[in-house]
């Protein structure tokens, strides 16, 4: 595809804003199913306990993984609710630095080997 | 603990002087978490298991030394009158106010052991006599402390009145 200048004018083009190409999304899936399969990694949940505070935990998890406030809200919920989150699934160093980093704020975490 | 301003990267809060001797006190608390508290994996056997443990607790052990330097900052150079007011004003940047956090919910989840684990939703109460109630004032004192901080860093983080989704009738002091 090639870009067209703006009002056909080959000599006095403005600069243009090349658009970003996104790939479909199935390939991305496609492309990290494959990579887990040759190496599964290491699954960081978070778990339930009955001291820390939703609000606190929502904060944790947008500092450590620099997530919006409704992706965090929505790990809290499963914690909350349901008894634990995954969290990430990451390479074991990875996981590691994220299990310290929760573990810093006293949060309940583990990491599991993935399956 | 009220948010004066920010400024330069630095949040300016007001702290009543009682409020201010308060604060101090629950801070020399601080270690009440040992550092073997944390698991670092649920799975037993997992050949990995002890090294990442020991690594663990090196790291956490480290990382209190770190926290105890900043307590002892704290109280002498971060308080200060606040010339205007009865109270003191403390200065603190983004990664102290953070570092405040961890120190204070280490308290909170230090106190809440030493009070019996209370759990409001399995209806368990505190367990609170002579000898730990300084740990339940702690533990209280400590959440009030951690609000504050929280909202500073992110005034979204509590929704107003009206706001509230259903099912969030209890946000945001209600423990997870």
């Amino acid at each position: 595809m090639v870009e067209s200048s703006a009002g056909g004018s080959y000599g006095l083009a403005m600069p243009q804003t090349v658009e970003p190409v996104v790939l479909p999304d199935i390939e991305r899936e496609n492309q990290d199913a494959s990579r887990y399969a040759l190496e599964p990694g290491y699954l960081v949940i978070c778990w339930n306990d009955p001291v820390n505070l939703m609000v606190y935990v929502t904060h944790v998890f947008q500092v450590i993984f620099g997530w919006a406030r409704q992706k965090a809200e929505f790990h809290m919920r499963q914690v909350h609710f349901q008894g634990k989150s995954v969290l990430v699934r990451e390479s074991l160093e990875k996981a590691e630095h994220y299990v310290h980093q929760l573990h810093q704020y006293g949060l309940h975490a583990t990491m599991e080997r993935a399956e | 603990m009220k948010l004066l301003k920010t400024e330069g990267g630095r949040f300016v809060f007001y702290l009543g002087r009682r409020e201010a001797a308060l604060l101090l006190k629950v801070l020399k608390f601080y270690p009440l978490l040992p550092t073997d508290y944390h698991r670092v994996t649920r799975s037993t056997g997992a050949e990995w298991g002890p090294d990442a443990q020991r690594l663990l607790e090196e790291s956490m052990a480290e990382h209190q030394r770190e926290n105890v330097k900043l307590l002892e900052l704290l109280g002498p150079r971060k308080l200060r009158p606040a010339g205007d007011r009865p109270g003191y004003r403390l200065a603190l940047d983004r990664a102290e106010v953070e570092r405040l956090l961890q120190i204070l919910n280490d308290i909170r989840v230090g106190s809440w052991l030493r009070v019996g684990c209370p759990d409001p939703d399995e209806g368990k109460l505190p367990e609170v006599n002579d000898q730990n109630v300084r740990y339940y004032i702690a533990m209280r004192a400590g959440e009030q402390f951690e609000c504050a901080l929280i909202a500073a860093l992110d005034p979204g983080a509590f929704p107003r009145d009206g706001e509230l989704e259903p099912g969030d009738e209890d946000r945001p002091g209600h423990p997870e």
